[in-house]
């Protein structure tokens, strides 16, 4: 039968294994302050019993020939990943990582160790582990126009949640917008004038992965507003290079936004065209 | 470690040459100009039985600071506190206001109002001071955590952050359009934000139940603008001496969340979230203007804002395998916000210009919008074999909304892919998905233009005729709202010829297609790239490149109209199809990334290189129908950056770690909209701009450290 030896059985011959797995959360917590039984059995909480693995071993050792039974290694190839995954989520299916199942990583047979290292002490990159698969966001990151993701100070995982949740795209919060706010409360309002499409989704204008364009724009002012303001007189001109020569002020600096900057909504009573 | 002191200080100097001074090189760390700075990180742990204490500081010498203490004992509690910095350098400008940063500018004394910049800029009294304008985010965090037994924990929270700082905002004066003229004022920015969060959450054998609550509140220092207008009036009303703009009101949000999931069988799971926000602002009202020759006013209708928003939401999300070959996944979503702010007529001063509007001119009614969404997706997979794996989905979504001219669209999502190991050197992936977006209900701008205007009799409503009593063109579909055919796919291909050695072959395509949209959006089409590749060929070098292209394709349909001359040349203007226009945005962008990491001498001597080439290109085209003059195409906005980072590494010691690191980025830009533009030499008549250097910058930059390990 196999049975339950306890970590310095694994120690005496894993001795680089043992300082990662002491240095990382797993070693500290299991070893110091196991709040499960399972977490009490240390390295074979994960990788099961291990008094096979050890005979083996011996056997081993002495010339035979036999396999050195153990639950571990993780098997190679995605037709394992449900099995991989499984023994992971014995434990981490709960905090933020409660919606994993059905989330759109795991239906795409994302597993746990594509982007986790068990045996380290090093903590993984909130950023570097996403852009692996997601190559197009990678690129935009290196726009001009771009939110500090490429300099290290928020991470992919600031705003999303790579182990499910019930926000869109995985989002941490419930909308776009209110993932915005988390950063951006002035614009929360809301406002007594407020600007229908803003306040439904950032991104219809916004594309905060990076754009080529000031202020993370998916279209350059005046063209952007154009989208939807075709009224008479200057929302509906055709404004091209002819009008850029003389200098039109509906193209240079700010464009649209020289005399209409309240595009996010107006609080002021005389707001109505978002120019208060 | 497995116990005692543990960790690394580093320490060092570095130093920036730069061309000239920019903002752009400087946009997240603060280093814009010519500057030596001191490198300082420490990373540090203290343990002992369990207990612990981890100190944390990063990038000291710069302004994008951070210092983390962390306490505890493992799987027990933790008391979490941090500080951050974060700057954001948005540009240099050059301003005659005095007072930037402040919510009161002022022009140089003697100053006199000009028409135009071009009378300003040889006002004896004319003189400018250069500004910078950037924020500076400071943010004070403190968390604690605890689990109870083995089934309870509860998280408490508090955060503060203070955003401070300048940036730029447009300030109009003018009644009309066509008489309008604006200056771009140093915007003071003088945020708080204060969050609290607390949650309890019990986990058990099967399922966990977790309860949350933030409460977050947003103050504002400055509540208004108030400049001094250095304009003339061009035409129409007089001009008035002083003008005021709001900025942003001080706002609270309260949220409360339920998540819960439930293992129904060995196979199956329910999770559920429900939240109840409630987002509030009740600023006082500024005055309908600032212009004390408009008078006497009419009362505004309430003396705060009174705006409240509440936002319902509930996700339920059932998963389930019933087999090892099967994985189905339904989920739905229902997201709603109520907006219980009156509609109001508000008597508007347009612009600080002019006379106080009335119900027969020029008054208009806020519109309260607010919209909800319900949406419904079905996935499944289906293992065909190990290796190989088909999956498909089902959506639809139903989005309802308040005052805007689609109060309904219904969008139908259509998923299927593909992906198998072909064999043990080669993976592939397909999918492709198709969403159809359609209005229900019609597309109907009578009822929201008659919601704003206001009208004293029947004649002044909604009537797309000569009467001209229609504004937004009615073959429009705004962006949002229009119906729209989606079309994405993306293929990929893993190549891994040698073990130590991936090739990845990346594409990806996308096509919006608003075939129902007259004017408007007409297509957005992506088409994007990648190459990759990564190589290990031993424990002592890896490599990296990569590059990307992405080709971004939109098309906008406009009609040019106006009122001018007799009534009813609106509306014959608005009907005759040879005044179509049609604008062209193609975003083209190259990214190449090259890197490696080299280790010498049994690792003695480490090597780490990066190259980072981004190329953006936005060409703006421009076509007409023949009642419109020949347009010229806008010159093209361009960026370019190049970036090469060396770093050297030598352990001289066990504990000791010498390092030299070189910098070299060029960074190009063409931008039609601010280039060789310059307040000082009066260049645009009416816009007094706050415009500066280029962001052009070419820097090389040194840095030498030690690392020392405990």
């Amino acid at each position: 039968s196999n049975e339950y030896l306890g970590d310095k059985e694994c120690y005496a011959c894993h001795k680089d294994i043992k300082k990662l797995y002491l240095g990382n959360l797993h070693g500290k917590i299991f070893t110091n302050n196991p709040g499960t039984s399972l977490e009490k059995k240390g390295c074979e909480a994960c990788h099961g019993a291990g008094s096979a693995h050890k005979d083996g071993a011996d056997r081993a050792d002495k010339g035979e020939s036999v396999p050195l039974a153990v639950e571990f290694p993780l098997k190679k190839g995605p037709e394992f990943t449900l099995e991989n995954n499984k023994l992971c989520l014995t434990c981490h299916e709960k905090g933020s990582q409660a919606h994993w199942k059905g989330s759109q990583h795991e239906m795409a047979d994302v597993s746990c160790v594509d982007c986790h290292t068990i045996h380290t002490e090093e903590k993984i990159d909130g950023t570097d582990a996403c852009t692996g698969c997601h190559e197009q966001k990678r690129a935009q990151m290196q726009r001009s126009s771009h939110i500090p993701l490429r300099e290290g100070k928020v991470t992919c995982s600031s705003c999303h949640n790579p182990h499910g949740s019930m926000g869109p795209t995985l989002l941490r919060q419930a909308s776009t917008n209110e993932n915005c706010y988390s950063c951006h409360a002035e614009k929360r309002g809301p406002l007594i004038w407020e600007h229908a499409p803003v306040r439904e989704n950032c991104g219809n204008c916004h594309n905060p992965h990076g754009s080529n364009l000031n202020s993370l724009l998916v279209m350059r002012p005046p063209y952007l507003c154009e989208s939807c303001h075709a009224m008479s007189f200057h929302p509906s001109t055709i404004y091209d290079g002819n009008t850029l020569a003389a200098r039109d002020k509906h193209q240079v600096g700010k464009a649209c936004l020289n005399c209409h900057p309240m595009v996010h909504g107006s609080n002021h009573p005389s707001g109505a065209r978002n120019s208060r | 470690a497995a116990g005692g002191f543990d960790g690394s200080v580093t320490i060092g100097a570095g130093a920036t040459d730069l061309d000239e001074k920019s903002h752009k090189k400087g946009e997240y760390d603060g280093v814009k100009d010519d500057a030596s700075r001191f490198i300082g990180d420490v990373n540090l742990s203290l343990e002992n039985d369990g207990d612990y204490i981890d100190l944390k500081a990063e990038d000291i010498g710069l302004d994008d600071r951070s210092f983390s203490i962390k306490l505890g004992n493992y799987g027990s509690y933790q008391l979490h506190m941090e500080y951050s910095e974060l700057t954001h350098l948005l540009g240099e400008g050059i301003t005659p206001f005095i007072g930037a940063g402040g919510d009161v500018l002022a022009l140089p004394p003697g100053f006199s109002q000009h028409t135009t910049t071009s009378q300003m800029v040889v006002d004896p009294q004319w003189t400018t001071q250069s500004i910078d304008l950037e924020t500076q985010r400071k943010k004070a965090s403190i968390a604690y955590s605890r689990e109870i037994g083995s089934n309870y924990s509860f998280k408490l929270g508090y955060s503060r952050e203070i955003k401070e700082g300048t940036q730029s905002i447009g300030g109009m004066l003018g009644a009309s359009g066509q008489f309008t003229s604006a200056s771009i004022l140093p915007e003071p920015i003088d945020y708080r934000t204060n969050d609290i969060t607390a949650g309890i959450t019990y986990n058990g054998e099967k399922g966990m139940v977790s309860i949350a609550y933030l409460l977050s509140t947003f103050e504002n220092k400055n509540e208004a603008l108030l400049w001094e207008n250095p304009f003339a009036a061009p035409g129409g009303a007089a001009f008035p001496t002083d003008a005021q703009i709001s900025l942003a009101p001080d706002n609270k949000y309260q949220r409360l969340s339920l998540s819960a999931t439930r293992d129904l069988t060995m196979t199956t799971r329910l999770s559920l979230t429900a939240e109840y926000g409630k987002m509030e602002q009740d600023e006082e009202l500024l005055p309908y203007t600032v212009n004390t020759l408009i008078a006497p006013l009419r009362a505004l209708p309430r003396d705060s804002a009174e705006a409240e928003i509440d936002v319902t939401h509930v996700s339920l999300n059932l998963t389930s395998r019933p087999t090892n070959k099967v994985s189905i996944n339904a989920r739905y979503r229902y997201y709603d916000t109520v907006n219980k702010t009156d509609r109001t007529l508000f008597m508007r001063v347009t612009n600080d210009t002019g006379s106080q509007s009335d119900i027969a001119n020029g008054a208009f009614y806020t519109l309260p919008f607010d919209y909800s969404k319900n949406s419904l997706d079905v996935d499944a997979v289906y293992r065909i074999t190990g290796a190989t794996r088909i999956k498909a989905g089902l959506g639809h979504e139903l989005t309802d909304r308040d005052y805007r001219s689609a109060e309904q669209t219904k969008e139908n999502r259509y998923k299927l892919g593909l992906s198998s190991r072909l064999s043990s050197v080669l993976t592939a992936m397909v999918d492709y998905t198709r969403a159809e977006k359609r209005i229900d209900g019609g597309y109907d701008n009578e009822s929201l233009y008659n919601a704003y205007h206001s009208y004293s009799s029947a004649s002044g409503m909604y009537n797309y005729s000569a009467t001209g009593n229609f504004d937004i063109h009615p073959d429009l579909r705004q962006l949002d709202l229009s119906e729209r055919d989606r079309d994405s796919y993306s293929v990929k291909i893993n190549l891994f010829p040698m073990d130590t050695t991936a090739v990845s072959l990346s594409y990806r395509y996308r096509n919006d297609d608003y075939n129902n949209s007259e004017l408007g959006w007409q297509e957005d089409r992506l088409n994007s790239y990648t190459v990759d590749v990564t190589s290990s060929p031993s424990k002592n070098a890896t490599f990296y490149a990569y590059y990307t292209n992405d080709l971004g394709e939109k098309e906008l349909a406009g009609h040019s109209f106006t009122s001018a001359g007799p009534l009813g040349t609106k509306f014959t203007q608005a009907e005759d199809d040879t005044r179509r226009w049609w604008s062209d945005q193609n975003d083209k962008t190259d990214t190449i990334g090259i890197g490696t990491s080299l280790a010498f001498l049994r690792g003695q001597f480490t090597v780490d290189a990066d190259y980072i080439h981004a190329k953006s290109t936005t060409e703006i085209e421009l076509r007409v129908a023949s009642a419109l003059p020949s347009p010229v195409d806008m010159p093209d906005l361009e960026t370019k950056r190049d970036t090469v980072n060396l770093t050297g590494r030598y352990k001289l010691r066990k504990d000791l770690v010498l390092g030299l690191g070189y910098g070299y980025e060029k960074y190009e830009s063409d931008d039609w909209a601010t280039d060789g533009l310059n307040p000082a030499s009066g260049d645009v008549d009416n816009i007094l701009l706050l415009t500066g250097s280029a962001p052009d910058y070419e820097a090389h930059l040194v840095k030498l450290f030690m690392t020392i390990k405990m």
